[in-house]
């Protein structure tokens, strides 16, 4: 910097960042303000509009020019749609399904992690090259042959097909993620335990698991998110409408009350349903918004 | 007196010894003291062993033998030979009409995102006061997926009074859009659908951009490089590998989007996929083949084709993009 900063000055010329407040300097600084700003909001609109509109009175589903926001909340359209449906049997199985498959998922994707991070064995390279590559397969593709599976093992109409992928190590960037943490830890602390007599499984459990406890956070919060966003397998897993999770339940929902495609009737109510449903994710958002970037930027993948 | 000679024990090994001795060194190494922690490897791996042979290879080995077959989801399969492909590849008008509607999506709605991404990418990257609050604002809509923002944007492109058509009318516009129920809008509706979703996209991008070297920047002003110059000479070149990364994933995942189609057309419409099938995703058709018309087998052979349409791509990808990136060090 300061060389930098010599050389410009030999050369008589002020360098870029010592420009500080010149004017072109102050206008550059404001369009990007303008365009940064101006573009969050525009991003952001569609989830305000969303829960303005869950809160509105039928009536107002029409109003010219838009509203907003109502003037009066109508908090009773959440209480109304929510009971309308069994919605809360419904959340209890997407939590059941979401714990099951969050457990797993934190245990075998862990549990791999370690293997191909710290284990010396001679299959490790081949198994990780099969992990590298399965992430670039098209892997949601294969839903069909994947429910002729399940269909032959006698689980379809189970929660089994929607929580055993996660006992399954079926994310593969948790995988990728973890590993990638683990090999930020120091081998010799492992080295000394080795020395003392411990297992592989007593180093994992007493040297990793307690060090890498931010790793394993972003994996449990992308974990619930995706099993809590996820549709399709719920879809094509469950047959009995008691067993229905939250996003299948909404679907049927629409299917029940709204009597042609996208048409506004009971609009509100249905944003209130998914404002509610999406509302879980965005809480957990806010709160832990550093580990999903650090999570990201360490893995590559958010899903 | 027999001759006192020291034995030397070195072990010698025999039939069936020998035979377990050569098993040991190929799943364990050859290094005896740590066999035991090889055998910790494999015990490590299990559960993710277990899940590759039954939810990835098993699949695939699944659908190209079902794709042989005629099974309509229960009962008997029965063997057909290559029928469904024949059927597929010059009867289906439907799975040309997926093909296309696909292709058009992913090459526009891809390279929109990221670009858009990579602006929006840019300016983050500035030191910018609250810049954490804007990224977390540009990143939420990735986060929320599934069923409820689906129906946000069914609301949002409601045919009459949606929010979108408030919008253009304010804007000026005669007529009111039909957005998702009119065969032309259904593309630009899914592609801003998709650019919403651009957080990962955008932080993976931002972070390469963190990443640039800021001396190279300076030693360019030095040497006179205008603003473009910069752009296209160090950022763009240096963060390839953020960029290429993006592209690939965005391509595969593209392909095989399924959760906004099936929400927003699976019900409700006499066609398959929206009015006039214009919305009729490639995985919507799968999906539509597989659990509405009854045809496993047909379903499997269109899983089978997406499969090697999506690795082909990705293939030409790295072939022809990926030598173009610049890795450093």
């Amino acid at each position: 910097m300061l060389e930098q900063n010599f050389i410009g000055m030999l050369r008589g010329e002020s360098a870029p960042w010592s420009r500080r407040r010149t004017t072109s300097y102050l206008i550059r600084r404001t369009v990007l303000y303008v365009f940064a700003i101006g573009g969050a909001c525009i991003y952001a609109l569609p989830l305000f509009l969303m829960i303005g509109t869950s809160l509105k009175a039928p009536m107002e589903l029409y109003v010219r020019p838009y509203q907003w926001f109502p003037a009066t909340p109508q908090w009773q359209n959440y209480v109304q749609a929510w009971t309308a449906f069994p919605f809360t049997r419904y959340l209890f199985n997407t939590l059941y399904v979401t714990i099951m498959s969050l457990t797993g998922a934190v245990i075998s994707c862990s549990f791999a992690a370690y293997a191909f991070s710290r284990i010396r064995f001679p299959a490790r390279k081949i198994f990780f090259a099969l992990v590298l590559a399965a992430m670039m397969l098209p892997r949601d593709a294969l839903f069909i042959p994947t429910y002729i599976i399940w269909w032959r093992l006698g689980a379809v109409g189970t929660y089994i097909p929607l929580w055993a992928p996660g006992w399954l190590g079926r994310g593969l960037s948790r995988i990728f993620l973890l590993r990638q943490f683990f090999r930020t830890i120091p081998v010799e602390l492992e080295d000394s335990a080795k020395m003392d007599g411990c297992s592989a499984f007593q180093r994992f459990w007493s040297i990793i698991v307690p060090l890498s406890k931010p790793a394993i956070g972003v994996v449990m919060i992308f974990e619930f998110i995706s099993n809590w966003n996820s549709f399709v397998s719920p879809l094509i897993y469950l047959k009995d409408p008691q067993m229905y999770t939250l996003n299948v339940g909404l679907n049927m929902f629409r299917d029940a009350f709204m009597e042609q495609f996208a048409s506004m009737p009971n609009m509100h109510q249905f944003m209130a349903i998914a404002t509610i449903i999406i509302m879980p994710v965005i809480i957990i958002f806010i709160f832990l918004q550093r580990y999903f970037v650090e999570g990201i930027q360490l893995s590559g993948i958010n899903r | 007196m027999k001759n006192p000679r020291v034995k030397v024990s070195r072990l010698r090994l025999t039939g069936k010894t020998a035979f377990t001795e050569k098993l040991y060194t190929f799943f364990l190494g050859r290094d005896r003291l740590n066999r035991t922690d090889a055998l910790w490897g494999y015990a490590f791996s299990a559960f993710w062993l277990g899940g590759f042979l039954l939810l990835t290879v098993g699949p695939f080995v699944v659908s190209l033998v079902m794709s042989f077959y005629r099974w309509p989801g229960y009962g008997p399969a029965r063997f057909i030979g290559i029928h469904n492909y024949e059927w597929i590849f010059t009867k289906d008008r439907l799975f040309r009409q997926a093909l296309s509607v696909t292709a058009r999506f992913v090459f526009t709605a891809v390279p929109v995102r990221i670009l858009v991404a990579f602006v929006v990418a840019w300016i983050l990257s500035h030191k910018l006061a609250g810049v954490t609050v804007l990224r977390s604002m540009y990143y939420l809509p990735s986060v929320v997926t599934g069923v409820a923002v689906a129906f946000m944007w069914m609301y949002i492109f409601e045919a009459q009074n949606g929010p979108m058509n408030m919008l253009i009318r304010a804007l000026g516009a005669k007529q009111s859009v039909g957005w998702l129920a009119s065969p032309r809008w259904i593309l630009p509706s899914f592609i801003i659908m998709e650019t919403w979703t651009l957080g990962s996209s955008m932080i993976i991008i931002l972070a390469g951009l963190k990443g640039v070297d800021r001396t190279l920047y300076e030693s360019a002003h030095i040497d006179g490089a205008k603003g473009y110059h910069r752009l296209f000479h160090i950022t763009l070149p240096m963060i390839s590998p953020s960029l290429f990364y993006v592209f690939v994933i965005g391509f595969i995942s593209a392909f095989q989007m399924l959760t906004m189609p099936l929400v927003i057309f699976g019900t409700g419409y006499q066609d398959v996929g929206g009015p006039m099938n214009r919305g009729l995703f490639y995985s919507l058709y799968l999906y539509n083949r597989a659990f509405q018309a009854g045809r496993m087998g047909y379903a499997c052979a269109l899983a089978w084709i997406l499969f090697v349409i999506i690795v082909s791509i990705t293939a030409v990808n790295f072939y022809f993009i990926g030598r173009k990136v610049y890795y450093e060090g």
